[in-house]
């Protein structure tokens, strides 16, 4: 009976030594999860743009072409993040700030995600200070889906050659656009927006701090583009308060991207992709005006 | 309670610890503590339904002993039957009893406005079908002598709902569980060790093989209108790994978890796809129900002693009884059905017990004559998984057409959409595969003595990694709708 307990003991240190082993190795390795790490040690950080929003973002916001000089902007985004988590996001991030941004970008894509959803991204969860791990965080298990991230840095040079910039991920890989623009032209659905509760506080913090916040609808494949305007929209979020919407997935607008050469995947852009595209988000926006 | 959750990695130590270490100088102590598991067990999943197995327990246990008393013919007979009524009738109201409804009012339409009565809004109680049968072997073996009524009741209740095998089997019978009860366990090292092993296997079986291939079998099958010939196949062909490694997976990590409490629990199955004929496809996979359909009702119909007419029959009802047993729907009478004509020019022929001993014993591989029946075999179940899965006959016919259809046999962009998943089951599959052949005279896939400590210790830590790294959490056992 010693001998098995002892042994069940053992085996089961090993599966904790190499559940650890797993974190580190996640932790190094995925961009989501490093990008993370990086953003909650940040000392006394000041960047004028913030990014906010889910991969869409991460992936098509070129923040150092946002930004004329180096820790100007710094591109928070997640993978899988829904707006609850980019709400907690900057609160995290205005507590560490030693000075408060000018502009919080907030990319989205209405046409893929669910603003309603409180789900509250896994890294984020586990990371956040006053978060209470169980039995259920063992690593191998709150982390599973990453593993498949990593074997693709194993199989593919595309992704062992991406890199975090100031937050945003640039990935060389190409996906063609093969999908069709569809017809009857469909509208852009600005009462997803004016829905998100979790979008209001956003804003709501924004205003308090005297943030000026951006919300944009983020180009998708052409399956996913509208032939609503661009805006800017004033979305309502609070008594007589309104935020700026702009809407840049207009079909008509989109034609600076080239469905061959742009993409990494299913609406996400690639590093070229996000270069054309953050040149015009500033052209839009009208940063450089809106900065100084 | 799930075997393939934190819970259950919670609550089996607990149990262990108390079992062997504070309540094993007392028999009848050891046996309330598993009386007590098995409740909170199956209390976790719904412990209003505890009160169905409480009571046949009584119900039973109360024959048995009413039986020991009485040697009047008639009135054991009716004791019997009063034990038959009263377990089928609860399956036959929390299982059948809207299926009948449905199929009369389907039959006969104008009955529904005559007859009044109207479906019942009741959740199936998981487990029932099992616990149901194993109850019904006992009094049916005390009935016929077989075995003499308990006087324990805490043994009795604890082999009515022993947690490992409560709600998926193996369906045990009284005559070698119940007496396990009865003695005193004594802590075997190897057992135990085996017994760890089994459950490994049985979660490797369940988290990475059966859920993942649950993925696209799901898939296919719920959106089998929109598929190719080529990709409904292979639907089936997941879907046949999917219930094979749920199953046999459960059984495992049953019969791994009944030994380190010193228990020994039957084989349920014994590498089914390595068959060569459908005969012996029946002797591997769920060994303890068609045994018990073999001793409770094709032998007490006759079996085969009045001629090859007889046994042709028995076998149908037994295989039709069997479909039946599996759910409420047509989908699975039919399933059995065809199983039953698959037997049927084995047992014509009278070579239903051709293949008894295991598939090229003592080689590496097959012959080509074995492989050829094996393949031959393995696609005959696929076949008829088909009409096990699909939702209604509709559905199975609709899948049958779509395979045979005109649309080609390309292979679906379910697969190739996230290759690395595909690829990564595909590796997993043949892994167990490998494991199973290399190990097909034994009682499970992964045991195996390795000659090095280090060798075995890396397997089984590569296993149980596996089964945290790329298993799916929490994902329901098929047979727990049985």
């Amino acid at each position: 009976m010693k001998t098995f307990v002892i042994k069940v003991f053992v085996f089961t240190f090993i599966i904790l030594v190499l559940n650890v082993f797993y974190l580190l190795l996640v932790g190094t390795l995925d961009w989501n999860f490093s990008k993370r790490i990086e953003a909650i040690t940040f000392e006394n950080p000041s960047y004028e743009y913030i990014v906010l929003g889910n991969s869409l973002a991460m992936d098509g916001i070129d923040t150092e072409l946002l930004s004329s000089g180096e820790n100007e902007a710094y591109n928070l985004s997640m993978g899988g993040t829904s707006l609850r988590a980019n709400h907690i996001q900057l609160q995290e991030y205005l507590e560490i700030a030693s000075a408060k941004p000018k502009i919080v970008i907030l990319g989205l894509g209405s046409y893929l995600n669910d603003f309603q959803s409180e789900t509250l991204n896994t890294i984020i969860g586990f990371t956040m200070d006053d978060y209470t791990y169980s039995l259920d965080d063992l690593p191998m298990i709150k982390f599973r889906w990453l593993r498949t991230e990593l074997l693709k840095k194993v199989i593919s040079s595309d992704h062992r050659n991406a890199k975090i910039i100031q937050g945003q991920l640039r990935i060389g890989r190409v996906v063609a656009d093969h999908t069709e623009y569809v017809y009857p032209h469909p509208k852009f659905a600005l009462s997803d927006y004016q829905a998100s509760s979790n979008l209001k506080k956003i804003a709501a913090l924004c205003r308090e701090k005297g943030i000026k916040l951006i919300v944009v609808e983020m180009p998708g494949f052409k399956n996913t583009q509208n032939n609503s305007s661009v805006g800017p929209y004033k979305l309502l979020v609070e008594g007589n308060f309104y935020v700026d919407l702009y809407n840049l997935n207009n079909y008509e607008f989109n034609s600076y991207i080239d469905p061959e050469t742009d993409w990494l995947g299913d609406s996400h852009f690639n590093m070229v992709g996000a270069k054309k595209f953050t040149r015009k988000l500033k052209a839009v926006l009208e940063l450089d005006k809106i900065s100084s | 309670m799930l075997f393939n959750t934190i819970d259950f990695a919670i609550f089996l130590p607990i149990v262990f610890i108390l079992y062997w270490f504070i309540t094993n100088k007392n028999l009848r102590l050891q046996n309330l503590l598993v009386v007590a598991a098995s409740y909170v067990f199956y209390g976790f999943w719904d412990w209003r339904f505890l009160s169905l197995i409480i009571f046949s327990t009584v119900v039973d246990y109360s024959i048995g002993r009413g039986l020991s008393k009485v040697d009047v013919p008639s009135t054991r007979k009716v004791l019997l039957w009063i034990s038959i009524i009263i377990n089928i009738g609860f399956l036959g109201v929390f299982k059948y009893y809207n299926f009948f409804l449905d199929s009369l009012y389907d039959f006969i339409p104008a009955l529904q406005d005559n007859l009044g009565f109207s479906t019942l809004e009741i959740i199936l109680p998981v487990g029932i079908s099992f616990y149901t049968f194993q109850t019904l072997s006992y009094t049916i073996d005390v009935y016929k002598g077989k075995l003499k009524p308990t006087k324990d009741f805490v043994a009795f209740a604890a082999f009515v709902a022993f947690f490992p095998q409560l709600v998926a089997g193996p369906i045990e019978r009284a005559t070698r569980l119940l007496p396990q009860f009865y003695m005193k366990r004594k802590f075997d090292y190897t057992k135990a060790v085996d017994g760890m092993r089994q459950i490994l296997w049985g979660l490797f079986k369940k988290m990475v093989i059966a859920d993942n291939a649950a993925v696209y079998a799901n898939q296919i099958f719920n959106n089998s209108a929109d598929y190719s010939g080529g990709t409904l196949i292979l639907g089936a062909l997941f879907f046949s790994f999917q219930i094979y490694g749920d199953f046999s997976g459960y059984s495992d990590i049953a019969i791994g978890t009944a030994r380190l409490m010193g228990i020994n629990l039957m084989k349920n199955f014994a590498f089914p796809y390595f068959s060569r004929d459908i005969a012996e496809f029946w002797r591997r996979w769920h060994i303890s129900l068609s045994t018990w359909f073999r001793d409770y009702l094709y032998i007490p119909l006759g079996g085969s002693r009045g001629g090859t007419w007889m046994k042709v029959k028995n076998t149908f009802i037994i295989f039709v009884v069997s479909g039946f047993w599996h759910g409420a729907n047509w989908t699975f009478i039919v399933w059995g059905a065809l199983n039953a004509i698959y037997l049927l020019p084995l047992l014509l022929t009278n070579n239903n017990r051709n293949n008894l001993e295991i598939v090229a014993e003592g080689k590496y591989l097959p012959t080509f004559k074995e492989l050829s029946s094996i393949f031959i075999t393995f696609s005959l179940t696929l076949f008829a998984w088909i009409f096990f899965r699909a939702e209604s006959l509709t559905h199975a016919f609709s899948y049958l057409a779509g395979i045979f259809s005109n649309e080609g046999i390309g292979i679906s962009t379910v697969f190739y959409s996230e290759p690395i998943q595909f690829l990564t089951l595909m590796c997993f599959m043949i892994f167990m595969l490998f494991f199973e052949w290399v190990n097909r005279s034994k009682e499970y896939g992964l045991q195996v003595n390795f000659k090095r400590r280090a060798i075995s210790w890396n397997i089984y830590a590569f296993i149980f990694t596996c089964c945290l790294l790329f298993g799916r959490s929490n994902e329901d056992f098929i047979y727990f709708q049985f």
